[in-house]
């Protein structure tokens, strides 16, 4: 019972959350720099003179004041219906999510790439502290956490499609060609999972129940991977999520060189030519997908970890 | 060698040939394969043909005028061709125009191309004010007087109406049966090419249309891949993904990557002047520019041969005037720059009684100090960056001290106009058909909502170029054209620093005939393309 009113409080934070959310979207996408309509038109290749910018704030529905057009926004994007594109002129939730499985499918595939080498040099660096092996992987893992992915995407994709030819250049967010821009993202968060794996894995080899395996027989390797690995996860799980959460969001660069159509190159686009409905659609897609991420976080933790109701 | 050998080679390369089918289905076609011929080109944004309707502005400038056609066409230089209407008849007063329509036209779905087709369109866009830029757009009346002829009564006479209707849009025609319940269904006109295939944000083909009435193309398919980022372009070419790359709103090949496709046997550069130009706006309520020796002493001041040749590695030509070598009405004589000259810089500052008197290596005088702001944004131009800063040091070599001000572009737009929080500002001209007309407007006249105008306000160059633009006898035109260049040659109102070019490369072991275009709308002579 406990749990359940601790998971119902938690919803109910979130709708005054939300609220602050819609007002950010609308306002601050309306205040940034550049006239919507000027903007509209000279993205059509138009000059703006008197007669056009006011046909073209009527066509688009700028006349109204902002917090006229704010509680309409509002009416509708609570049905997820945030307007029609100015750019597209179709539905914004259609346009996006359109694009969020190709961004989805990335943000998967890099998360797990990202574990999928970092777990076990972790495990190999905290078994071997202070080898030249520990050095090599916690020098690999700084250089990994600061590459800039554009730079490290560009290599990639001339050495890889160019020079050696086994990958096309044009992906087409096609789920064979996933591996490169994937790699390009796992590389940075794969870098940090390292390090904090690492000092986690560390620090568990204090605890009584990695000294018990000890006792049993186990060797220091086994038992970091059996017992310590489990115990050294579970604090990384909120740095995933909300890792995870940040893929989601798009990735601008690596969509952008990979040819990969996600929401994040989509989101930039529109904001170069400020589409407001797409600006203010995105943000309040991905402010969900945040909260809920975070909301599943809490509740996950709570059955993980007995101890967090008590608090 | 054994017949062992033989059978592990033979498996090995028809492996190999396996795997390359299989990697590159669309470089089948090839050189004479007796198969389509197809050519590739990567484009920077998707087409947009779900909404490319005539009368729109969604897609790709350059589609319109390869599906759609208009009464006229621009040849280039200024020059009107005849398009979808054969001759023309204008009254004298310049406001009646009677069109003699082409007979025997269809449009790509085999419907015919004709007056009433004509006024379908026409009605779709006249009299609206979302396209209050166009003077074609404010109509008195307009009928079928036959089939084949339609008679359009202008409000006012504007001898750039025939340029107008060259536009890529709104002014091109539509099959009327593209419309239905007054909606937009497929992009069909009656131009050389139709849509065939078309997935979002991806890629699209274009095809011959079999009704075209003029030359028909000769391959047999282009497909267009969307690639946004421009190394990633270059990099589809050097892979052979793609066969063209370039053109200014088809994709831009970045600066330094041109270098290296110059020098690549597998690629040709085709290079071709543009109709802009990039030139240093000056803020006219900066007291010190009302001073025209300091604006003349600016333009001595910058090395325009250097940015050229050495700053962009001849990607670029020589700035002269505002305008650019080719845009109507100029001439070597009425559209002239400054040359690079500091001691005649620093001469014209001291003249002016500008002196540095507490050697800071910045002039004064009355304790204003020569120091200005520079605008500019690098999100449309990045080699703006290098431009500023080498600007910034020319400047500080005759005792003017240059401040950068890089925005974003929206943030930079708005700081052009509405703003005017800037000294001075790096801009372009307008291109394309918009020169000279729309550009001396857009850059001379009052911006809509301020009594100021975007570059320079001046009542005298106002009403010189609303002559120009109301003449409609060519030679008197001209005589008011070099008196509007003139002037704004004269009194230094700009400082023209850089004419950009348009360029392109093209993989020449695939493609044969690559011709630029006549300009932006109509960057590649898609019909002369061929396959070797």
């Amino acid at each position: 019972m406990k749990r359940f009113k601790l998971i119902v409080k938690r919803v109910v934070q979130i709708v005054p959350i939300l609220l602050i959310v819609t007002l950010l979207a609308f306002f601050l996408s309306n205040v940034s720099s550049g006239d919507v309509a000027t903007v509209t038109l000279q993205s059509r290749g138009v000059q703006p003179t008197e007669q056009n910018l006011a046909a073209v704030r009527e066509e688009l529905g700028l006349n109204a004041p902002l917090p006229v057009q704010y509680i309409n926004w509002l009416k509708k994007a609570v049905q997820f219906d945030f307007g029609i594109s100015f750019q597209t002129h179709k539905p914004v939730s259609e346009e996006i999510f359109a694009r969020f499985p190709a961004t989805l499918k990335l943000a998967l595939a890099a998360t797990l790439m990202s574990l999928v080498f970092s777990i076990p040099l972790a495990l190999l660096s905290a078994r071997y502290k202070d080898s030249t092996a520990d050095h090599t992987i916690r020098i690999l893992s700084s250089v990994g956490a600061t590459i800039p992915d554009f730079w490290l995407g560009l290599m990639l994709l001339y050495l890889f499609g160019v020079v050696l030819k086994i990958v096309p250049v044009i992906s087409g967010s096609k789920l064979s060609n996933i591996f490169l821009p994937a790699f390009t993202l796992s590389v940075a968060y794969g870098a940090t999972y390292v390090r904090v794996l690492r000092s986690n894995l560390i620090e568990v080899r204090r605890f009584d129940y990695m000294k018990a395996a000890r006792a049993r027989g186990l060797g220091e390797g086994k038992a970091l991977a059996k017992h310590g690995l489990k115990n050294a996860l579970l604090p990384m799980v909120t740095l995933i999520g909300i890792n995870f959460g940040k893929l989601l969001s798009g990735q601008i660069a690596t969509e952008t060189i990979f040819s990969w159509n996600g929401i994040g190159k989509f989101a930039v686009d529109s904001m170069k030519v400020k589409d407001l409905p797409v600006i203010q659609g995105y943000i309040m897609i991905v402010s969900i997908t945040y909260i809920a991420i975070n909301l599943i976080l809490d509740i996950l933790y709570m059955y993980i970890d007995p101890r967090i109701q008590s608090d | 060698m054994s017949k062992k050998t033989h059978a592990v080679i033979a498996m090995a390369l028809s492996a190999v040939m396996l795997l390359s089918a299989c990697g590159s289905p669309s470089s089948a076609g090839g050189a004479g394969s007796g198969k389509e011929k197809e050519i590739n080109v990567a484009i920077y944004k998707d087409g947009g043909f779900d909404a490319l309707d005539a009368a729109s502005y969604n897609g790709p400038h350059f589609l319109y005028k390869m599906i759609y056609e208009g009464f006229t066409e621009d040849g280039g230089g200024g020059s009107i061709l005849p398009s979808l209407a054969t001759n023309w008849d204008i009254s004298e007063d310049g406001k009646t125009y009677i069109f003699h329509l082409r007979e025997g036209v269809k449009f790509s779905d085999g419907t015919d191309f004709n007056a009433d087709a004509t006024l379908f369109n026409l009605k779709r866009w006249v009299n609206d004010d979302r396209h209050a830029a166009l003077s074609s757009t404010y109509v008195d009346s307009m009928e079928a007087t036959d089939a084949h002829t339609v008679k359009i009564v202008y409000k006012d006479a504007s001898y750039p109406i025939l340029l107008e209707l060259s536009y890529p849009r709104p002014v091109r025609f539509l099959s009327p049966a593209s419309i239905k319940d007054e909606k937009f269904t497929q992009p069909v006109g009656t131009g050389p090419w139709m849509l065939e295939s078309y997935k979002k944000d991806s890629e699209f083909t274009l095809v011959p249309n079999p009704y075209y009435w003029g030359e028909k193309p000769k391959i047999d398919r282009i497909r267009f891949k969307v690639i946004t980022d421009a190394q990633a372009r270059v990099m589809a070419l050097q892979s052979g993904e793609v066969d063209i790359i370039g053109g200014d709103l088809v994709g831009k090949i970045p600066m330094e990557s041109l270098n290296e496709l110059k020098s690549n046997s597998d690629f040709q550069v085709f290079t071709k002047g543009t109709l802009c130009s990039h030139f240093i706006a000056f803020n006219e309520k900066t007291a010190a520019f009302q001073d025209k020796n300091v604006r003349l002493a600016m333009n001595y001041a910058v090395d325009k041969r250097g940015i050229a040749a050495d700053l962009f590695d001849n990607n670029g030509l020589e700035a002269g005037g505002m305008y650019q070598k080719g845009v109507p009405y100029t001439t070597e004589k009425n559209n002239y720059g400054y040359p690079y000259d500091v001691d005649r810089a620093k001469q014209l500052l001291e003249e002016s009684g500008y002196i540095d008197s507490d050697g800071d290596g910045i002039r004064e005088k009355g304790g204003q100090k020569l120091e200005f702001k520079l605008l500019l944004s690098t999100d449309e131009f990045p080699e703006w960056k290098p431009l500023s800063e080498f600007l910034q040091s020319e400047f500080t070599a005759v005792g003017i001290k240059i401040n950068l001000s890089t925005l974003d572009k929206n943030g930079y737009d708005e700081a052009a106009t509405d703003g005017r929080g800037y000294d001075i500002a790096l801009m372009r001209t307008a291109s394309d058909s918009w020169v000279p007309h729309s550009s001396l407007r857009e850059l001379f006249f009052d911006l809509a909502g301020h009594d100021y105008a975007k570059v320079w306000t001046d009542d005298n160059l106002k009403s010189m170029i609303t002559k120009a633009l109301l003449t409609m006898d060519e030679n008197a035109r001209q005589a008011q054209y070099d008196k509007v260049f003139s002037y704004i040659s004269e009194e230094a109102l700009t400082i023209p620093v850089y004419y950009p070019i348009s360029s392109f490369a093209v993989n020449t072991k695939k493609v044969a005939n690559f011709e630029i275009g006549v300009n932006n709308y109509a960057p590649v002579e898609w019909s002369k393309l061929d396959i070797k």
